[in-house]
C-alpha cells in the first residue's frame, strides 16, 4: 500500500522548479556548452542539439520525475526503493544503489571544484589575479591547487580551508531540510545567478572591440565563432554524438537527484510541465546566457586562434584561467566586480547542484533505515569529508579524473540506461505513461510515449557502445595513463568500489531489516 | 567575420525557441500555483 504520511514536502511549485533547474543548472552550462558549440559546427551545432533535447532530455526529465514521484508514493526518497517498487524482483534494489554511489562519488569532489570558484570570486574582490598572464595564471590556479608554488600560494591549506567552508554550507542547507533548506538556497541562488549572468553578457556585448588596434579581436567575432554555422560537420557523426552528450551532461540526469527531488511531490502534483520548464530553464542559462559570455569576451580579448586554442584545453583552462586574466586586464574596467559576478555565479551553479547530489543518500538513510535526517546528514557528511582528502591531495595525480569518469560520465548513462528500461519496458509503458501524465498541468503529447519506449533507450545504447569502444576501454586498461599516476588511479578506483560495496552492503541490510520487521 | 546572416539566423533561432518555451512554461506554472493557492484558500 502506498505510504505518504509525515515525509517533508516542497513549500512551492516554483521552489520545487527552480531546486530541480539549480540541480541541473552547473558549471557546465557556462563553460561545456559554448566550447561544444564552437568545435562542432558552430550553429550548426543547434540542429543535433534541439533533436536531443526533444528525443533525449525532456523524456529523460519526465522519466526520472515520473519514477521519483512514484516511489515517494511508497515512502521511498532514492533509487533502491524506487526501483524495488517498480521491478518486482530481488536485484532490483541493487540497480537502484547505482543511484547513489554515482551522487555519492560526484558530491566527493564537485564540492571540492565548487570550493575554488567561491575562493576566486574572493580573489576577485581583493584583486588578488589582476594583470596575470597566461603563463602566471596557470601558476596561479596550480599553486592555489597545492601543485606548486606562486607569490600567491605556498601551500594547499587556503584551497583547503575554503573546501571545508564549501563542505560544511553544503550539509547545513541538506540538514536544514527540503522546504527550509534546499528550496530556501534555490529561491535565492538561482534568481541571482540568473542576474548575475544576464548583467555579465551584457557587459560582455557591450564591450566592442577592446583593443581598437585589434579590429579582428572583437565580441561580435565571438558570437561569430559559436554561431556561425558550419553544415559540412553535420555529416560526421561525432557531431551529433557531441550534442547527445551535452544534452545528457547538461540536465544531470542519470544520476538519481531528480528522482530525490520528485519523491517529495504529493501524488496529484504536475510533473509533466515542472519537467518541461526545468529543462527549458536549463537550456536558457545554457544557449541564451552561457554562450554570450566566456567565448565572445574570449575571442574579444586573445583573438580566434587563441580561444579556439584555450577552448581545445578544456573548460577549466577558459573559466579558471582564461577569465580571471580577462577580468582582471586593464581593458576591462570594473573587472574585479564582475569577475566577483563570474565566480559566484559559477558557485551558485554549482552549490544548487551538489546539495542535490547529497539528498539521494539523505533521503535512503532517513526512508529505508528509519534515521531522522540530522544523523542522516552527518553520516554522509563523515564519509564524503574522508573521500574527499583523497581527492584534495591528490589532484595531481588524476585522482579526480578517474572519479569523474566513471561516475560523472560513464556511469550516468549506465544508469539512465538502466533506469528508462525499467521503466518504459519493464514497469510498463502505459502503466508509465499514466504516472507521468497524472495530475498534469498539460498532457505530454502522445509521439512522446514512443520516443521515451523506443527511441531514448536506442540513443543510450549507441551513447554507451561508442563511449565503451572510444574512451572506456582504453581508460580502464590505462592506455594512456602516465606511469607516475597509475598508483593513484587505482587508489581512486578502490575508493569507487569500497562505496559501491559498502552501499550495496547497506542497501541489503535495509531490506534484510525490513524483512524481519515483517516476520516479527 | 563577425556573425553572418546564417549565423544570425540559427542565433535567432535558438534564442527565440528558447525563449518562447522557457516563458510559455513559466507563464503555465505561475498561472496553476496560483489556481492551487486560490483553491486551498477558498
Amino acid at each position: 500500500m502506498p505510504q505518504n504520511t509525515e515525509r517533508e514536502q516542497w513549500g512551492t511549485k516554483i521552489g520545487l522548479i527552480l531546486a530541480v533547474a539549480g540541480n541541473a543548472v552547473g558549471l557546465g552550462n557556462f563553460l561545456r556548452f559554448p566550447v561544444q558549440a564552437a568545435q562542432n559546427g558552430g550553429g550548426a551545432f543547434m540542429i543535433p542539439y534541439f533533436i536531443f533535447f526533444l528525443i533525449l532530455g525532456i523524456p529523460l526529465m519526465w522519466i526520472e520525475w515520473g519514477i521519483g514521484r512514484h516511489g515517494g508514493k511508497y515512502r521511498h526518497g532514492s533509487a533502491p526503493g524506487m526501483f524495488d517498487v517498480i521491478w518486482k524482483h530481488k536485484m532490483a534494489k541493487y540497480f537502484g544503489s547505482l543511484g547513489l554511489f554515482i551522487s555519492m562519488v560526484i558530491l566527493i569532489y564537485y564540492t571540492y571544484i565548487e570550493s575554488w570558484t567561491l575562493g576566486f570570486s574572493i580573489f576577485s574582490v581583493l584583486g588578488l589575479y589582476s594583470g596575470e598572464t597566461s603563463e602566471t595564471m596557470r601558476t596561479f590556479l596550480s599553486s592555489y591547487q597545492g601543485i606548486g608554488e606562486s607569490a600567491h600560494f605556498s601551500s594547499i591549506w587556503p584551497a583547503y580551508f575554503l573546501m571545508l567552508l564549501t563542505f560544511t554550507i553544503n550539509f547545513w542547507i541538506l540538514f536544514k531540510g527540503i522546504s527550509k533548506g534546499i528550496e530556501k538556497l534555490a529561491r535565492i541562488a538561482m534568481p541571482l545567478l540568473f542576474l548575475f549572468a544576464i548583467i555579465l553578457a551584457i557587459r560582455i556585448v557591450t564591450l566592442g572591440t577592446p583593443d581598437p588596434s585589434v579590429p579582428e579581436n572583437s565580441v561580435a567575432n565571438g558570437f561569430g565563432f559559436i554561431w556561425n554555422p558550419n553544415f559540412s560537420m553535420l555529416g560526421d557523426p561525432k557531431i551529433w554524438l557531441a550534442a547527445a552528450g551535452q544534452i545528457f551532461f547538461t540536465l544531470s540526469v542519470g544520476m538519481g537527484t531528480i528522482h530525490a527531488y520528485a519523491s517529495y511531490l504529493k501524488p496529484d502534483d504536475d510533473i509533466a510541465l515542472s519537467g518541461l520548464t526545468t529543462a527549458s530553464t536549463n537550456a536558457f542559462a545554457e544557449v541564451i546566457l552561457g554562450a554570450s559570455i566566456a567565448i565572445p569576451v574570449a575571442v574579444a580579448f586573445f583573438g580566434l586562434d587563441a580561444t579556439r586554442e584555450i577552448a581545445s584545453g578544456g573548460a577549466f583552462n577558459l573559466g579558471f584561467v582564461s577569465m580571471p586574466i580577462i577580468f582582471g586586464s586593464d581593458a576591462f574596467p570594473m573587472g574585479e566586480l564582475f569577475g566577483f559576478m563570474w565566480f559566484l555565479l559559477l558557485f551558485f551553479a554549482g552549490i544548487t547542484s551538489s546539495v542535490a547530489m547529497g539528498q539521494p543518500v539523505v533521503a535512503f538513510l532517513e526512508d529505508e533505515f528509519g534515521m531522522d535526517r540530522k544523523k542522516a546528514v552527518a553520516t554522509l557528511a563523515i564519509v564524503v569529508l574522508v573521500a574527499v582528502q583523497f581527492v584534495v591531495f591528490f589532484l595531481k595525480y588524476g585522482f579526480l579524473d578517474e572519479m569523474d569518469y566513471w561516475a560523472g560520465t560513464f556511469g550516468l548513462v549506465v544508469f539512465a540506461l538502466i533506469e528508462t528500461i525499467l521503466f518504459m519496458w519493464v514497469y510498463g509503458a502505459d502503466k508509465a505513461w499514466k504516472e507521468m501524465n497524472a495530475g498534469g498541468d498539460f498532457t505530454i503529447p502522445k509521439v512522446f510515449y514512443y520516443i521515451m519506449k523506443y527511441v531514448t533507450p536506442i540513443i543510450l545504447m549507441i551513447l554507451l557502445v561508442w563511449w565503451g569502444v572510444q574512451s572506456a576501454i582504453p581508460k580502464l586498461l590505462l592506455r594512456d595513463a602516465d606511469p607516475a599516476n597509475v598508483p593513484y588511479i587505482w587508489g581512486a578506483r578502490i575508493l569507487m568500489l569500497a562505496i559501491a560495496s559498502g552501499l550495496i552492503y547497506i542497501v541489503k541490510k535495509a531490506w534484510d531489516n525490513k524483512k524481519s520487521e515483517e516476520i516479527g | 567575420m563577425g556573425l553572418t546572416t546564417e549565423g544570425i539566423i540559427f542565433l535567432a533561432f535558438a534564442w527565440g525557441s528558447i525563449l518562447v518555451l522557457t516563458t510559455y512554461c513559466f507563464y503555465k506554472v505561475i498561472k496553476s500555483e496560483r489556481r492551487d493557492k486560490k483553491r486551498d484558500s477558498g
